[in-house]
This record gives structure tokens, C-alpha cells and sequence, in this order.
């Protein structure tokens, strides 16, 4: 088949999904299954494409409309788009299982479905959108889709509490929007173009200075949305607030396609244009502040939401770098980064159903509650720490690894400096570490009798049954599917330590199609730029 | 090649004024601004077009040589038609923290009973546990204030028949 | 209140520029924009205590200004060098001959539904998304849904309602084939007295019919639906498209709801918002994909041309059917809108208020 025709289709069927679940109206049932069945195709065609893309090495382009660029939009696949696809479809399938589960399960809560699946569906399109946008301002719109989704999805039941953060976050990203679209401009006033790989050659050809203000335009409009230091207040304010499905897509995802985005302008728009200094010293501060916030905050998933902030500092850190090997180390990164930060918001959604809590002081016993609860939650815990021979410990030590490769030949700012972050980097790994693990200890390890006053009716049904000799009691009162989902995620963090081998490799073709620009300018433009 | 001056200037007041009161805390103000600066960059984008031209509606008399940038035009559609949508949520989302603002003020208590009760046992269970937890005292001063306003937030106790 | 109207004035000035400098369809759909803007703004702002916009008392007035002072300065800094930086030719020849070989001679319109016409797809999903939004968060009705109600049916008290149902659902099962006209005018009629009635207790001054205003908006309204339909034809050839058709429908709808009321609402769009975002979504969504059913690549559009009496030859191409899709979106969420910010919102509050006067009495009691 042909390649080509299956690159639209990662946005269309999510659109028509929303549009077919929003005509069916209540049939939920039905609903679940267009969701359901069009996130696992795009999911399957995410893995054709990137089977296709690798065994070629070259990427797929479509001209929308039949038109040559830069008259029609561009799509474009290659091997980072295609991983991008591939693992948000994934994680995207498995947070819409969650959350459907979770919605049946509380059934008195009325949990308006039918507003969640469009808004779901579209989140989705504009995420996939965002991917394969090979135009700036089809990016822009590309943001703009997933971004009006979660404002829908963020303040969904319209409660007080979802209500503020709401209000937090959507000012953030329109501030965020106004910048990107005015910098949309001011590239299109400076150049004529808005197609990714003609601007890549027009902007080279810009004066230095015009450069600089445009490039550090866009990284502010992309620094918000990757949640980066100092644009990184909101994020912790808005995202534990929203139910727990939508904060683990939210966290795994939307500040990666901002990420992602920050990967494109570094290495394709602004190819001559150097900030790697700049983005050295805001990918340590990054993980420093962000984990300092982390280590005073007693509720799980404010805690959570202080080490992703802190975690997007390693991949700034990586695309500081500007090596090959530093964008491989940090595209492995993402990959490791968006399924075990799902992950571990996902495992949060149990603890928060079966301990009644998400706060360290009010959880303890659980170890003895429920095995399998403290397994989901170690695994993806240490593997965010950094513990050999998990991901996170694999995709830091590439990051070192390339910031030493780097640091002696002054890549990307002085060796000092590279030094100092990959310091920052270890100790905020040690950090995670430790607030992760006290948590764990806490809520887990501690016994139920030390905290006075613990209530939890659903924890004590369960120890009542553990007399009976019958342990593995979570699933009992957890619905299934959100336990297999979160297991399934859980063993996709592991299969990424397993398989770290090929993955690696993969990582490393991406990166050196992505170090010379010309590679992406030959798909778009397989004649050449006028 | 140039813009016309007097557009870079409105453009510029327009966006400062914008921003100058998107920064007040009211919603309905942020929204007010949101839309200033919204004008303000759809007429920098269409400031990109260089200079004005004829109406790009080709016809026997004008040909592609007499008539303004067009991209710029459809950019400017699309960000006017989003800017739209962004509003009306804007306002609905204005619109219902008045009404939850305007609940808790009048205080339906019927409703509002449990989650007091709750508050309560929390403020409760804190107290106790701090007592029993020495080394998370620091903590729990951190967090006491999270843990009242986010007391009640499970989701299944918000929406109640 | 002043406030808005001032950001009117821009907005509406915004439209004179682009109508003089050479952008018609601009002017055409920020005018109408604005003045739904202006019209949904109102809407809210009628049912917020006045203070609300006084309660926050301005701080750091002098920093604000200077930061709002400083980005307007840095921008239009930037601007003119961005501009002045520029070499690269622009690309209107090739569009101008890109919009030929598309059946069309307006140029932006042709941009927007063929050469660009995925943005368009994007952009109109954004709308699907806002609209089911507006509807998530105004019909959680919160707390009062169990509070007695005059015009009690038990379909409304379903506070959780996926998307807004039309408010002619109130009315029950009843047909609407027959005299559309005369019936709206008894529905509206009804509808009026019994609001009048309900809103007798208030405070505010009592929202008065006005025969005239009736009259004229009901004159209006069909020609002012066939004109949208005729922008979203011409659209490829002259200043409208589907933006700009849906939009004026929209406006229709919306002076509709502002002469009769909610009910009247009803009767002028009988159906689902919903459905009509699904369908429209669906049609442009599912024009973009057909093309690749044919062996074309995605949206690439196929034209069949014939010839209509009054309009001449035409030519119907699949980008035709997209901006159907957008016209279709466009009323949805504009009705959407009016069923959200006019018509629920109207509900809850004369709910409120019975319940208050209900409060009272029974105080006093």
C-alpha cells in the first residue's frame, strides 16, 4: 500500500471519529467503540508508517490537495514524526480505555461521555496534526486543535476546583498562542514562506540579528507550551486538578509536542541560528527548580507534576547539545519520558480510588492492601529516578554521555557549562529519587496504624477480605480495564529497558536525519528550493 | 520591503493596550485584552503583506501583479474564525465561575453540609497525624493549606443529584 | 461594558482597514465575528452583577502599563524589521495561476478550501471542540436542577446532556411542517407571555415586546438565510465562502433569539447543535478523505461543472461540499452558542429567581 495515503488519515479518522460520536449523541457504547477502534488504527498506521520510513530512510511526504509546496501544506513523516505517532497513539488508546472504565465505574457521577469522546477524538487529531504539520502555521493550527480540546477536557464537569485551574492554564496557552501566531507573522513578513523546509533555507539566508529575534520569539511561544523554566509556573497549578486520565495525557503528552516542536526549529527552521548556550542553561534550571518544587509537595500528583517540569529539563538539555548524539539520547528520552510520566499518573488514579487520598499523609498501608498497586507504582517510580537498568537510567546516561562527548570540543557553550548541567542532571535524578521513594515509603510501606484517623472505606473492605487469606483484592474493587491499562503501560516502560538496544539504534538514525537539515528539505523538496 | 507606519503603530498601541490589560486579574478583563491582542496580531499578520494591493479576486482587469499577498488574508481568516471559538469558551468559562462563585457565596448549605463535614474530619485527620509524624511537620504546614482547598475535590463527590 | 464595546470599535475599525487595503473577505468575516462577539458578550455580561468587573480593583496599574507599553513597542519594532528584512519574492503569481486551475478567481477562498484547505479542517475541529465546551460547562447546571420549575418537562431536568438539545424539545413532539410561520409566531407569542409572567417578579425592568423589532426580524430572517447560502456559493468567485455564510446565518439565528426569546429559538433552528457540528465535521472530513478513495491525494478536489438557470455555469467541486462543511460547523456553533449562552443560561436564572422568591416567601412566612 501506499505510504502516502496512510499520513492523512492520522488526523482524518480521529475528525471523523468526533464527528460521528458527536452525531450519535448518547449511545456511549457505540462511542467507545469509534474511539476506540479509530485511535488503535491510527495507532497500527503509526507503526506501518514508521516500518516504512526506517526500511527506506526516507521520509513520506504528502502535498495536500495535490499541491506543490510552498502553494499547499506538506505533511511530513519522517522516522521522529513516525515515533511520535506511534507512541501517543498508544499511550492516547490506553488513557481513553482508563478513562472510559473509570467513567462506567461511577456511573451516580453522570461523567458527560459524550462531550468527553469529541473532545477526546480532537485532542487527538491535533496532537497526531502537530506531527506530521510541515508548515508553521499548520503547526499553529495543529496546537490549536489540541489545545481548545483540553480546555474542554481540563475544566470537563465545570467544578469550582477545575474551574481555576482551568482559567490558569487557558491564559498560559494564550499567551503562548498569541506569541507563536505573532511570530508566525513576523517569519512570514521576514521570509514569504511559512513551509517548514523553505523556511529553513529563506532564514539561513536572513541577517544574523533578524535571526536571533525571530528564533527567540518562537522558543518563548514553544517554551510555554513545553512547560520550561521559567515558563513553567502554570503547569504545576492546572494539571492534578483534572480528572486522572486526563492529567496522565496531558502530563505524558502535550508538553512533549511542545517539545517536539522546540526539536523541529532547533534543528530544521533555524538550522544556522545557535542558542544551544541559552538552552543549556534553561534545561538545568529546569530540572533544578522543578524538582526543588517537587520535594515540598506532600499530594502525589502535584509531586508528579513538579519532576515533569523538572524532566523536560534533560530533553532542553539534549537539544542544547546539538550533537547527533544528544538529540538520539533525547529522543529516546521523550519516548521513555511520555510512557512512564502516563504511566505513573495513571497509577495515581488507583492509588486515589483505593486509598481515598493523594496525599502522602493521608495514605499508608497500601503495600498490604494491594501487591500489585505497589508494583505499578515502583516500577515507573525508580524508572524516573534514573535506577539501572531502567529507561530513565539508559536515556540520562546518553544525555551524559553526549554532554561529556560534547563539553571537551565546547559544542554548544562552554565545557563548564555542559558540566554543570550534567551535575544538575545527576543530582536531579538522585532528587526524584528520593521524593519518590519517601512517597512510596509513606503510602505504601508505612503501616495503616501510624496515621491516626485513616479512613478509607475502601481500603478497609479490602483488609477485611485479606483476613480471608486473599491478597490480590485490588482488582476486585478497581475496574479491570484501568488495571490492565496501567499494567500494560507499566510493562511498556520495561519493554523500552529491554529493547533499549534497537530502540537506541532507531533513536540514532532519527538524530542523524535530523543534524542536517538538507535531509528534510530533499523530502519537501525533492527538486531542490527555488 | 516596508509597512505602512501608521498600521505598525495602531498595531503596536493595540497590542500594548492588550497586554496592559490582560494582566488584571478579573477573567472578563484578561478576555477584553485576550481580544485587543488578538486584533493586534491579526493586522501584524496582515501588515505582512507588504503593501496593500487590489482585492485578490482575479478578473479580466486584474491580474496577479495588482493585487495584495493573499496568504497572509487566509492566515488571518483562520486566526479571526479560532480567535471566535476561543471567546465563546472564554465567556462560558466567565460565565460559570460566576455562577460557582455566586453558590458559594449564597451558600446552598443542604448541599454543602457533607463536604464541610469532610473538611472538618480532614482538618481533623491533619492535626492528629502531625502529632503522630514528627518529621513531616514541616511538611504538613507546606501542605495543610493545599490539602483544605483540595480536600474535597474527588471527583465524584462535585456533581450530585 | 464600556470596555467591550471600545474593543468593538477596533474591531469594527479593523474591518475598514481590511476593506480598503485590498481584503474584502477579511472585512466581510471580522465584521460579522465581531458582531456576534459583541452580541454573546452582551449576552453574558447582562447576567454578571456589575461589579464583577470592579471587584478587582487594578494593582500595579503603573507596571502593567509599562510592560503592555514595552511588548507593543517590541513588536512593532520587530515587525518593521522583519519586514524590511525580507528578499524573498512572494508566491502570488503562482496562486493567482494555482486559483485558476481551481475554479476559482477568489484567490482566499480558494486558499482556504483547496490549496490550504487542511488548516480549514483544522480550524473548524477547533470549533467542534469550543462548541462542546461552551455546552460542557453551561449545562452542568450545578445544584439547582431539583428546584420546581413552571415550565417543567422532564427531558430538561437531564442536566448532563451530551450536547444541548433544541430548545423547541420543550415543546415537546409537536410538527413542525405545517405552518411554520403562524406557529412560531403563536410559540413565540406564548413564549412571551409566559416569560413576561415569569419575569414579572424581577427587579430589572421588564423585558418589553416590541411588535416592530418582531415583525422586521421575522422579515429578515429567511432572506438573510437564502443571502448566507448564496455567500457560501459565490464564495469561490467573489467575497464569502463558508466562513462568511455561516457566520450571516448565524446572525439570523441570533436576531432571532434576541426578538422572540429562547423558544423562539427553537422554532427558528429545529435541530441538534450537535448533530449539525457531527454533520458538518463529517462532510468536510469526510470530503478530504474521499480523495484518496479515487486515488488522489488527500483533498484534492474534482470539479463537475453544469448549468443552473439565474447563476449560469457552475462548477460544483468537492472543495464545494468542504465549505458546505464549514457553513454547517460554523451554524452549529453559533447555535450552540445561543443555546448555551442565551437560551440555558436565560433558564437558570428565572430558575434562580424562583427559587429565590421562593426563599423569600418562605422567610417571611
Amino acid at each position: 500500500m501506499n505510504p502516502a495515503i496512510l499520513v492523512p488519515l492520522v488526523v482524518l479518522l480521529p475528525l471523523l471519529g468526533a464527528a460521528v460520536t458527536l452525531v450519535l449523541g448518547r449511545h456511549r457504547r457505540a462511542q467507545m467503540a469509534v474511539s476506540a477502534s479509530v485511535l488503535a488504527a491510527v495507532a497500527v498506521i503509526s507503526a506501518v508508517l514508521l516500518a516504512t520510513v526506517d526500511a527506506s530512510g526516507a521520509g513520506v511526504v504528502v502535498q495536500v490537495g495535490g499541491w506543490e509546496p510552498p502553494f499547499g501544506i506538506s505533511l511530513v513523516v519522517d522516522r521522529l514524526a513516525a515515533i511520535m505517532l506511534l507512541i501517543s497513539a498508544i499511550v492516547l488508546l490506553g488513557v481513553l480505555v482508563y478513562a472510559v472504565s473509570q467513567g462506567v465505574a461511577d456511573r451516580h457521577r453522570e461523567t458527560p461521555v459524550s462531550i468527553f469522546h469529541p473532545a477526546y477524538l480532537i485532542l487527538s487529531a491535533g496532537v497526531f496534526n502537530a506531527f506530521i504539520a510541515g508548515d508553521l502555521f499548520n503547526l499553529y493550527v495543529g496546537f490549536e486543535i489540541l489545545l481548545s480540546a483540553s480546555y474542554v477536557l481540563l475544566t470537563l464537569g465545570g467544578t469550582g476546583e477545575r474551574i481555576r485551574a482551568g482559567v490558569t492554564y487557558i491564559l498560559v496557552s494564550l499567551v503562548s498562542s498569541l506569541f507563536f501566531l505573532s511570530a508566525i507573522a513576523l517569519i512570514y513578513g521576514a521570509t514569504g514562506t511559512a513551509n517548514i523546509a523553505q523556511l529553513s533555507v529563506r532564514i539561513a539566508e536572513l541577517p544574523d540579528s533578524v535571526q536571533l529575534i525571530l528564533h527567540l520569539l518562537l522558543l518563548l511561544a514553544f517554551g510555554i507550551k513545553a512547560a520550561v523554566f521559567p515558563l513553567s509556573f502554570w503547569l504545576p497549578d492546572s494539571y492534578p486538578t483534572a480528572p486522572a486520565p486526563v492529567t496522565a495525557v496531558f502530563a505524558g503528552l502535550l508538553t512533549k509536542v511542545g517539545v517536539y516542536a522546540i526539536i523541529r526549529t532547533e534543528t530544521v527552521i533555524f538550522q544556522e541560528s545557535d542558542v544551544s548556550t541559552l538552552l543549556l542553561v534553561i534545561g538545568g534550571l529546569t530540572m533544578l527548580v522543578g524538582i526543588l518544587g517537587a520535594l515540598t509537595q506532600a499530594d502525589i500528583k502535584r509531586l508528579l507534576s513538579f519532576t515533569l517540569v523538572s524532566h523536560i529539563g534533560y530533553m532542553i538539555f539534549g537539544i542544547g547539545l546539538a550533537t547527533e548524539l544528544g538529540l538520539a539520547a533525547t529522543i529516546y528520552y521523550v519516548v521513555h519520558h511520555i510512557t512512564v510520566q502516563t504511566a505513573l499518573f495513571l497509577t495515581t488514579g488507583l492509588i486515589e480510588r483505593f486509598g481515598g487520598s493523594t496525599s502522602i499523609n493521608r495514605l499508608a498501608g497500601l503495600l498490604k492492601a494491594s501487591p500489585l498497586l505497589a508494583i505499578l507504582f515502583f516500577i515507573p517510580a525508580l524508572n524516573l529516578g534514573g535506577i539501572p537498568p531502567f529507561s530513565g537510567f539508559l536515556g540520562k546516561l546518553g544525555l551524559f554521555i553526549a554532554g561529556a562527548e560534547g563539553a571537551p570540543e565546547s559544542v554548544g557553550g562552554p565545557a563548564w557549562l555542559t558540566w554543570t548541567v550534567i551535575a544538575a542532571g545527576a543530582a536531579t535524578s538522585l532528587i526524584t529519587l528520593y521524593a519518590l521513594t519517601r512517597f512510596w515509603n509513606m503510602a505504601f510501606w508505612r503501616d495503616r496504624d501510624e496515621v491516626e484517623g485513616y479512613d478509607s472505606p475502601l481500603l478497609n473492605s479490602v483488609l477485611e477480605w485479606e483476613g480471608s487469606g486473599d491478597t490480590a483484592v485490588a482488582t476486585r474493587t478497581i475496574p479491570v480495564p484501568m488495571v490492565v491499562v496501567t499494567t500494560a503501560l507499566v510493562a511498556i516502560t520495561v519493554l523500552l529497558t529491554v529493547f533499549a538496544g534497537p530502540l537506541f539504534d532507531l533513536a540514532g538514525r532519527t538524530a542523524a536525519d535530523l543534524v542536517d537539515p538538507s535531509v528534510y528539505i530533499g523530502l519537501v523538496f525533492p527538486g531542490g528550493v527555488r | 520591503m516596508t509597512a505602512s507606519l501608521t498600521l505598525v503603530v495602531l498595531m503596536a498601541v493595540l497590542f500594548g493596550a492588550g497586554i496592559t490589560i490582560m494582566l488584571e486579574r478579573s477573567l472578563t478583563r484578561v478576555l477584553i485584552g485576550f481580544l485587543l491582542v488578538g486584533n493586534a496580531v491579526n493586522i501584524l499578520i496582515f501588515l505582512m503583506s507588504g503593501a496593500p494591493g487590489l482585492a485578490p479576486l482575479l478578473s479580466d482587469d486584474v491580474t496577479a501583479d495588482d493585487i495584495s499577498d493573499p496568504v497572509p488574508q487566509a492566515f488571518v481568516l483562520t486566526a479571526i474564525v479560532i480567535n471566535l471559538g476561543i471567546t465563546a469558551f472564554m465567556l462560558a468559562l466567565i460565565y460559570r465561575s460566576w455562577w460557582l462563585a455566586r453558590l458559594g457565596e449564597k451558600g446552598d448549605l443542604v448541599d454543602d453540609e457533607d463536604d464541610l463535614e469532610e473538611e472538618v474530619e480532614e482538618a481533623e485527620g491533619l492535626i492528629r497525624s502531625s502529632a503522630a509524624d514528627d518529621l513531616a511537620i514541616q511538611e504538613l504546614i507546606d501542605a495543610s493549606d493545599e490539602e483544605f482547598e483540595q480536600s474535597p475535590e474527588r471527583p465524584d463527590e462535585e456533581v450530585r443529584p | 461594558m464600556t470596555a467591550v464595546l471600545l474593543v468593538s470599535v477596533t474591531g469594527y475599525g479593523l474591518v475598514l482597514i481590511f476593506g480598503m487595503s485590498g481584503a474584502p473577505d477579511l472585512a466581510l468575516t471580522q465584521a460579522l465575528v465581531e458582531t456576534i462577539v459583541l452580541v454573546v458578550f452582551v449576552l453574558v455580561m447582562r447576567r454578571l452583577p456589575k461589579q464583577i468587573a470592579t471587584t478587582h480593583p487594578p494593582v500595579h496599574r503603573l507596571g502593567r502599563a509599562l510592560i503592555g507599553a514595552l511588548a507593543g513597542t517590541v513588536m512593532g519594532v520587530i515587525g518593521f524589521i522583519a519586514l524590511g528584512a525580507r528578499t524573498a519574492p512572494d508566491i502570488v503569481d503562482g496562486l493567482a495561476e494555482r486559483a485558476l486551475e481551481a475554479h476559482g478567481t477568489n484567490i482566499v477562498n480558494v486558499m482556504l478550501v483547496d490549496l490550504r484547505a487542511w488548516d480549514t479542517l483544522g480550524e473548524i475541529s477547533v470549533l467542534v471542540a469550543v462548541a462542546t465546551g461552551v455546552a460542557s460547562l453551561i449545562f452542568v447546571s450545578g445544584r439547582t436542577g431539583g428546584a420546581p420549575r413552571l415550565d417543567e418537562r422532564p427531558d430538561r431536568r437531564n442536566r448532563l446532556r451530551p450536547v444541548p438539545e433544541t430548545a423547541s424539545s420543550i415543546g415537546g413532539a409537536r410538527p413542525r411542517l405545517a405552518d411554520v410561520e403562524g406557529e412560531s409566531d403563536a410559540a413565540a407569542e406564548a413564549a412571551a407571555t409566559r416569560q413576561t409572567w415569569l419575569l414579572a417578579g424581577r427587579t430589572l425592568s421588564p423585558r418589553r415586546r416590541s411588535i416592530l423589532i418582531e415583525v422586521l426580524v421575522r422579515l429578515l430572517f429567511h432572506p438573510a438565510i437564502v443571502v448566507s447560502v448564496f455567500l457560501l456559493f459565490v464564495g469561490h468567485n467573489a467575497p464569502g465562502g463558508g466562513f462568511a455564510g455561516g457566520l450571516l446565518a448565524g446572525l439570523a439565528l441570533v436576531a432571532r433569539y434576541l426578538a422572540g426569546g429562547r423558544y423562539e429559538l427553537g422554532e427558528a433552528a429545529p435541530v441538534d447543535a450537535g448533530h449539525l457540528l457531527g454533520t458538518g465535521l463529517l462532510l468536510a472530513a469526510g470530503t478530504a478523505t474521499s480523495s484518496l478513495f479515487f486515488g488522489l491525494a488527500v483533498f484534492e478536489s474534482s470539479w463537475f461543472e453544469t448549468e443552473v438557470p439565474l447563476l449560469g455555469t457552475i462548477s460544483i467541486g468537492t472543495s464545494t461540499l468542504f465549505d458546505i462543511g464549514v457553513y454547517l460547523v460554523v451554524v452549529g456553533l453559533v447555535l450552540d452558542i445561543l443555546r448555551s449562552l442565551g437560551a440555558e443560561v436565560d433558564r437558570q436564572q428565572e430558575e434562580n429567581e424562583l427559587e429565590q422568591n421562593g426563599a423569600e416567601t418562605e422567610v417571611r412566612a
